[in-house]
């Protein structure tokens, strides 16, 4: 085996176990009381999807680093 | 003989042309750019990140996204929305699983790493073509098709003429300007769709009262919207009532950015290395951006629909009659009148339409049009590197492709699209259905050789071989048996209770498969895996 880089190691830690992490949360707690987002009723809980888009971002700048 | 809405509108008419003119102008200006082969096939390596990341977004989305999505996620709920996430989550594991890797090697088509990694010069280039081949087939069509699902309803085109004003723009520009002209275009849709869908994310969140009057809505409407699988109350689709089924479509769509022909021969267009991966976070952000907006587009789509859409009256009471929503019965009577595509083909432009602004809907259409083309141009510079390069001159060794590789390579990208154009005029059903099983297909039969070649020593030339020839057929009879048997390619082709999206469980049994062979085969010469594997992961 090539020697894996740590970064990418790292990435998919990061990725897999955002996701992982909120589904087993999810499952754990599935009449979740809801709680509220700048007036929205969407659940705070369900803002994290949309943080991973960010979480992806912050990942890809690390993999291209040097 | 379209029923509803009145003419054309001139604004989004005027839209449209403006985006050809654009993307014609570019084939027109770049073609002198691509004189020789390498500048022809990959853009004489000299795209910078922005451009090459934008690129790679519109290349790797296909018109579905754009299409179908909304529909999707208005129909199977939050849970969904980790489908979308997930292939975003793809694109920055890619710069280090292949992007980089890959870039570093520069081959000129997507075949030859196949072919020197594993030592088989001639075969290597059906073992990755012929998989290649026929998704890229697939997939062309389907995108055509795609370019007139927006075109027949928006600019009130014929079905047929549409399918041929399409393929007749790409071909212009991929036959003058190559994969300069590829580029530079989908860069440019890149940038048009994702201005497309955000803008009409935003527009249908005002149109709706606000943010929280739009999430108020949505939940008013489905109640089971945000319902994940462990949910006392249940699910809003059964797709979605396992964890398998959630997981499986974050992990398919996911894994495909790493290892699919048309995302992987970008990496080969990149300045150099630092720059390939540098275009994946271009590529991640518009993707992001696409998909983050498609998500509230899809979230909102059935209220929206439902409240202000010009067909919600004549919907209702059929919808109340069939126990259906009424954004499905819209979506229904839209695709009788246009007798083209899927159903669920016409959620992003129906919800469009109810907002009801023309400039709106004018850059939509070029949206549309953006991912639509982009795909197709993406997969025709695979494909005529494959069929004039890799097989016309290096397999059978025609004097012709090797001498005239530019005007080889042009030709056949006239012959591929009049063949895929010819298909996509009268396209079978089936055909269209395919697509979903040309994804899997690449990823379960050739990803693993393309993956493990890279990362693994001991990656054999029978493990690549033998891995293609089960899994291709594996894939198709899986797919096919679950989609005839059971009505939809999700659930497991030996039992509907259970959901594997796209039958994803081909890809870990490929890679399985693909190591069991390797191990107990004789490994490849020291100077075939220092060179091609090895050297891959030095730093330049």
């Amino acid at each position: 085996m090539v020697k894996v880089p740590k970064k990418l190691i790292l990435a998919f830690v990061i990725l897999y176990g955002y996701a992982f992490f909120w589904w087993f949360m999810e499952a754990l707690n599935p009449n979740l009381s809801k709680t509220f987002i700048a007036g929205a009723p969407a659940p705070t809980w369900y803002c994290w999807i949309g943080a991973l888009y960010i979480v992806n971002l912050g990942v890809a700048f690390m993999v291209a680093s040097d | 003989m379209h029923q509803y809405g009145v003419g054309v509108d001139p604004i989004v008419a005027a839209g449209a042309v403006l985006y050809f003119l654009i993307i014609i102008g570019v084939g027109v200006y770049s073609r002198k750019l691509a004189s020789g082969a390498d500048d022809y096939y990959v853009a004489g390596r000299s795209v910078g990140a922005f451009a090459n990341g934008a690129a790679l977004t519109s290349t790797f989305l296909s018109p579905a996204s754009f299409l179908g999505l909304p529909c999707f996620i208005f129909v199977l709920g939050y849970p969904f929305w980790w489908a979308l996430v997930g292939i975003i989550a793809g694109f920055p594991i890619a710069a280090l699983m292949t992007a980089g890797p890959l870039r570093k090697y520069a081959p000129v088509s997507f075949t030859y790493y196949y072919c020197y990694r594993y030592e088989m010069p001639v075969a290597g280039r059906f073992v990755a073509g012929v998989p290649t081949f026929v998704a890229g087939i697939l997939y062309v069509v389907l995108s055509l098709v795609g370019t007139a699902l927006f075109m027949v309803p928006l600019l009130h085109l014929p079905y047929k003429l549409s399918i041929l004003i399409a393929a007749f723009i790409v071909l212009l520009y991929t036959v003058l300007g190559g994969m300069y002209a590829t580029t530079w275009n989908a860069a440019f849709q890149c940038v048009v769709m994702v201005l497309a869908a955000g803008i009409g994310a935003i527009a249908m969140i005002v149109k709706l009262g606000g943010w929280g009057h739009f999430w108020q809505s949505v939940i008013t409407t489905s109640p089971k919207f945000f319902n994940m699988p462990s949910a006392p109350a249940g699910v809003q689709h059964p797709f979605m009532a396992m964890w398998l089924g959630v997981i499986g479509f974050y992990f398919t769509w996911h894994y495909g950015f790493s290892a699919m022909p048309y995302t992987v021969v970008r990496f080969f267009t990149a300045m150099d290395v630092k720059t390939a991966k540098k275009s994946i976070i271009w590529a991640t952000f518009m993707g992001a951006t696409l998909y983050l907006a498609l998500t509230i587009i899809g979230s909102g789509a059935r209220v929206i629909m439902e409240s202000f859409h010009p067909l919600a009256a004549k919907a209702a009471p059929i919808a109340a009659a069939k126990h259906k929503p009424i954004a499905i019965i819209i979506l229904v009577l839209i695709k009788k009148t246009f007798g083209i595509g899927k159903v669920t083909d016409y959620a992003t432009i129906a919800a469009m339409e109810s907002i009801g602004s023309s400039p709106l809907m004018a850059i939509i259409v070029a949206g549309g049009l953006s991912i639509a083309m982009s795909t197709v141009a993406g997969w025709i510079m695979v494909l005529n590197s494959l069929l004039s390069r890799d097989w016309m001159g290096k397999v059978f060794k025609s004097k012709f492709a090797e001498e005239k590789p530019v005007l080889s390579a042009r030709i056949w990208t006239v012959i591929i699209l009049a063949v895929c154009s010819f298909i996509a005029l009268n396209p079978p059903a089936l055909i269209i259905d395919l697509s979903g099983w040309a994804f899997v297909v690449i990823l379960a039969s050739i990803g693993p050789s393309l993956v493990l070649g890279i990362w693994w020593k001991r990656a054999t030339k029978a493990a690549a071989v033998w891995t293609a020839v089960l899994m291709a057929p594996a894939t198709f009879f899986t797919w096919l048996y679950a989609k005839m048997h059971f009505g939809k390619p999700h659930f497991f082709f030996l039992n509907k209770k259970i959901i594997t999206p796209h039958q994803f469980y081909w890809i870990f049994v490929g890679f399985i498969l693909f190591i069991i062979i390797s191990l107990m085969t004789k490994p490849p010469a020291e100077e075939t895996v220092q060179k091609y594997c090895v050297e891959l992961h030095e730093p330049e």
